[in-house]
């Protein structure tokens, strides 16, 4: 957004709650690799399936896609008339169709490698324009199970570069991204769309906490925002067109903390839905030992091979509505949340150093993502516990449905299964991988059902623009940042088009 | 200083429970380096725990004492190797008797991640795993 609008000679200003992160700050740690993670105020999280909130947030520049795993592929025609499909869920209001130009550019500028031979999934889309990253010895051995089960798979579609583009290096295959990529092979914002955005003339402010939006005495027209800087001091930026994007929770936290006497209930909420179908994506994660050495230490964090042979949501050859797909052989080092120890947490003392010596030579990792269902009772509210500007928390309450407990029920089977065929001598599975947030603020054709319309404009405040996975009305069973992407690419030029209606 | 002498000589008695080696890899001296940054580089950052680190630290270590006093009427640092280790089986599961700090699994897991983190997180640690390192940037301090 900031990039686009800068470039089409618009002054832009972004406000950063956390620190600068450069590329510089990216050290290869998985211990120092925690300064681009989590958030110092972590909502508060609930609900019978609580969402893991700390390990998708960030606090700096670039925000979450400063360390996101650049696993980049696009929703299926399916996912945006999910309710007109299946019969539950939402629908979008625009269709594959729509979007799939944004997508197209996106991944032109960005750069995306993957293979149109092996790819029978991805909806009509214009080629890699990357050759696909190589499988090694983990995705080859995981392979393995697949093809004797006759699953297809095909290298994982990502936003990391197979060769070099411009000043970006290639990837080398260490397994570093999730410490975040310094060198400029996964499109993190700092190599792709906020450099563009300095370039064009943006201004970037850091440490400055965005508590609120302000509107005209009428509630009408959005007219600047609060925030609070480093040293504590309350402070306000004015502007014509204001873009809310600081991720799925607090985007909905700013608006209900918004609230004022033409919008009592909260910023934009005219629909009582500002808060309302918050989404994860369903894990559920298989694993296996192998005589041979799988160097699971090499790689990408966000792994090698790909199927999506189980995406349909067909409930009569599923048995329950949902997909989901399998994103395999990701590269672990031994510590940290998603590092080989926390594989087998039930081990400690010599079991678990054995294991480490065993696993780190010996492993490979299979996972299962599947789509949540938006539900209106998942949602972020405010909390009675308030942060030290004394505006309340997000309370975050999340619970899977029926369907979708059936669906992780089922993919670990199969993976099971999957490891197997492949020669693994020893297989289990972590029931729990949910990952990535959606929903809280979501688009649709109907001011009473939905917050914002088509590109993101707010029913209630049209110059008040949410950005971000909030918007999305359904997760797919996909990760966001590509449609996050081409979704805002459609909104900014929908803004910059309509700008003297808009601002 | 964050932890005291104690607190200090008990978490490296969990440590090394928990992971030979952990004593000697530094795992008192990581966690009080890291409850003494404004950005503690911890895993139960991840965690979603909404209080105070130290908080969390202190409280949790003297609720194992505490247990460990009940369940084998000793201290953990002078407890038998085999109660140390039935003491510890009963975290993962929510089962400590009497427990009073924070929630049992997530004490197990931070401390747990923070002892694979000395021990094999570091360029030393990867050395003793026998896997390359392979950095862009190789930090400038183990933590």
């Amino acid at each position: 957004m900031a990039a686009k609008l800068a470039q089409a000679g618009k002054k832009v200003v972004v406000l950063e709650a956390g620190r600068p992160v450069t590329t510089n700050f990216m050290w290869s740690s998985l211990i120092w690799g925690r300064r681009i993670h989590s958030t110092p105020l972590p909502p508060l999280t609930s609900g019978e399936e609580p969402l893991s909130l700390n390990l998708n947030f960030a606090w700096g520049t670039g925000g979450s896609a400063a360390h996101h795993f650049a696993c980049w592929f696009r929703l299926h025609e399916d996912d945006f008339t999910y309710k007109t499909t299946y019969g539950v869920g939402l629908d979008w209001p625009f269709t594959y169709t729509d979007l799939r130009p944004y997508y197209d550019q996106i991944q032109a500028e960005v750069g995306v490698s993957g293979d149109d031979d092996t790819d029978i999934w991805t909806p009509p889309h214009a080629p890699y324009p990357d050759p696909p990253l190589p499988i090694l010895a983990q995705g080859k051995t995981l392979k393995r199970g697949f093809d004797a089960l006759g699953i297809p798979t095909s290298p994982t579609p990502q936003a990391i570069l197979s060769r070099p583009k411009g000043e970006r290096a290639a990837c080398i295959l260490d397994g570093w991204c999730a410490a975040g990529c310094p060198i400029g092979a996964l499109a993190n914002p700092q190599v792709t769309y906020l450099r563009d955005a300095l370039l064009a003339g943006a201004t970037v402010i850091n440490d400055a906490y965005v508590t609120r939006v302000l509107t005209n005495a009428a509630g009408d027209r959005a007219i600047g925002v609060e925030f609070f800087d480093a040293a504590g001091a309350r402070q306000q930026v004015d502007g014509k067109v204001i873009a809310l994007g600081a991720y799925a929770i607090e985007n909905p936290r700013i608006l209900l903390n918004s609230a004022s006497s033409a919008h009592p209930h909260g910023l934009a909420n005219s629909s009582g839905l500002v808060g309302a179908y918050m989404m994860t994506h369903i894990g559920g994660q298989i694993f296996g030992l192998f005589k041979e050495e799988t160097k699971p230490y090499m790689g990408r964090t966000g792994g090698e091979l790909w199927s999506q042979a189980d995406y349909t949501s067909d409930e009569n050859r599923n048995g329950y509505i949902g997909g989901y797909q399998w994103l395999g052989a990701t590269a672990a080092k031994p510590n940290d949340l998603l590092g080989i120890c926390m594989m087998r947490p039930d081990l400690f003392g010599k079991p678990l150093d054995d294991f480490l010596k065993t696993a780190s030579h010996h492993l490979v990792s299979n996972t299962a993502l599947g789509n949540d269902l938006p539900v209106e009772a998942n949602r972020v509210t405010l909390s009675d516990q308030k942060d030290v500007h004394g505006f309340p928390l997000a309370q975050v309450t999340h619970g899977f449905g029926l369907n979708q407990i059936k669906m992780r029920e089922a993919a670990l089977k199969k993976g099971q299964e999957i490891m197997q065929a492949a020669g693994a001598y020893d297989v289990w599975t972590n029931p729990k991988a949910d990952q990535h947030i959606m929903g809280g603020a979501i688009m649709g054709g109907d001011a009473q059902a939905s917050v914002t319309d088509g590109f993101g404009q707010t029913h209630d405040v049209p110059n008040l623009v949410i950005l971000g996975s909030s918007v999305f009305p359904t997760s797919a069973a996909v990760n966001p940042t590509f449609t996050i992407h081409a979704v805002t690419l459609r909104t900014v030029e929908h803004v910059i088009a309509d700008w003297a209606n808009i601002a | 200083m964050i932890l005291t002498a104690e607190q200090s000589a008990l978490l490296e008695a969990v440590g090394e429970v928990l992971l030979p080696g952990a004593r000697d890899a530094g795992i008192a001296n990581f966690v009080d380096v890291q409850l003494g940054r404004d950005d503690p580089m911890l895993m139960v950052r991840y965690f979603d725990w909404p209080g105070n680190l130290t908080d969390f630290y202190t409280r949790g270590l003297a609720a194992l004492d505490k247990a460990s006093k009940a369940d084998n009427g000793a201290p953990f640092a002078r407890a038998a190797p085999e109660q140390q280790t039935a003491l510890m089986r009963k975290f993962l599961d929510d089962k400590v008797p009497g427990w009073d700090g924070p929630p049992a699994p997530l004490f197990y897991l931070a401390v747990r991640g923070d002892v694979v983190d000395v021990v094999y997180g570091t360029v030393e640690g990867f050395k003793r795993l026998d896997i390359p390192y392979m950095p862009h940037i190789l930090p400038k301090e183990q933590w």
